[in-house]
């Protein structure tokens, strides 16, 4: 390919030729490829990625029976996998949410605002379960079915109390 | 003066073993949950995964009413700690009183094993939003301490 072609494509910057001059040179280009990829990220990202590490290190340290210093179950794969699903379909314009494993196994989201607003869900199978308090005496719980994609109920009471601005 | 304090330990470890108490909770009494796991401690709050309960549907707490703080975490380090498999450590509690527990229509029932002042939360629901409903509400009305 020409440099004229290639320029054309995009496939390489006509002025940043693909094969380097060193190999010092190639981890450098590889390093600042890497802040701009950082760079272009979406802010959400960054907090949905931390989830994903933080879900992890959960997987890991509480995967035997007991890991709360009481009767709690293991924390599966299974609940992972329902974590991982629903940090994808969680909206980008809300706060970060807290990551919490249970004493049943499974992984729950919390977020809080001040003393008074604080809500929870998490996902087991087909199934949402939410609780929240959300100032004086208003509270808010149920179960929804989750496939993939978070239901519109609860939705509105991320967008409601948690917008990220 | 460490010789003298474990010492003063060693005595409050004697007073605390023939500790006695009433046998049913009083509505004002303090009620303490002790927390093991990290992530049950979010931002100087107390998170509703510490208040679940069991599989057994039993939230296992302490009566820690008249009790200094010293005394309480001693509680926890002879008659909890010690007692579970491997090393895990207290790291924090989390007080509720008795009145917001008995709000959600849970009751404290006095267990005396291992320790007197023992007990356990029951009544809990077998639905699982109306049991976590609970558990965010303690969580929400409880004071964090840190294990110092």
């Amino acid at each position: 390919m020409s440099i004229r072609m290639a320029a054309a494509t995009g496939a390489v910057s006509m002025w940043w030729p693909a094969t380097g001059l060193s190999e010092e040179s190639n981890e450098i280009r590889d390093q600042i490829e890497e802040i701009r990829r950082e760079l272009r990220k979406p802010m959400s990202f960054s907090w949905r990625e931390s989830l994903r590490h933080e879900l992890a290190d959960i997987v890991e340290k509480c995967s035997f029976a007991g890991w709360d210093g009481y009767d709690a179950e293991p924390v599966s794969d299974e609940s992972k996998i329902a974590a991982l699903q629903l940090i994808e379909v969680l909206p980008e314009f809300i706060l970060a949410p807290d990551v919490t494993p249970l004493p049943s196994g499974e992984i729950a989201f919390e977020w809080r605002v001040g003393q008074e607003i604080y809500f929870t869900i998490s996902v087991s199978g087909v199934s949402l379960v939410y609780a929240g308090v959300f100032g004086g005496s208003c509270k808010k719980y149920g179960e929804e079915r989750f496939f993939d994609a978070l239901p519109r109920s609860i939705q509105s009471i991320l967008a409601e109390y948690f917008p990220s601005t | 003066m460490r010789c003298l304090g474990q010492f003063s330990r060693f005595l409050l470890s004697i007073f605390l073993r023939l500790d006695r108490v009433a046998d049913t909770v009083g509505p004002g009494e303090r009620i303490s949950r002790y927390i093991f796991e990290k992530r049950h401690v979010k931002g100087g709050k107390v998170s509703f995964g510490a208040f679940l309960p069991s599989r057994a549907k039993e939230l296992s707490v302490y009566r820690t009413d008249r009790c200094s703080e010293r005394r309480i975490w001693l509680l926890g380090e002879l008659f909890v700690e010690r007692i579970r498999k491997g090393k895990v450590k207290i790291l924090a509690r989390g007080d509720v009183s008795a009145v917001i527990v008995f709000e959600q229509g849970l009751k404290i029932v006095a267990s005396k094993q291992p320790h007197s002042r023992h007990a356990n939360v029951l009544g809990w629901p077998d639905d699982k939003p109306q049991q976590r409903m609970k558990a965010v509400v303690l969580a929400q009305k409880s004071h964090l301490f840190v294990r110092p």
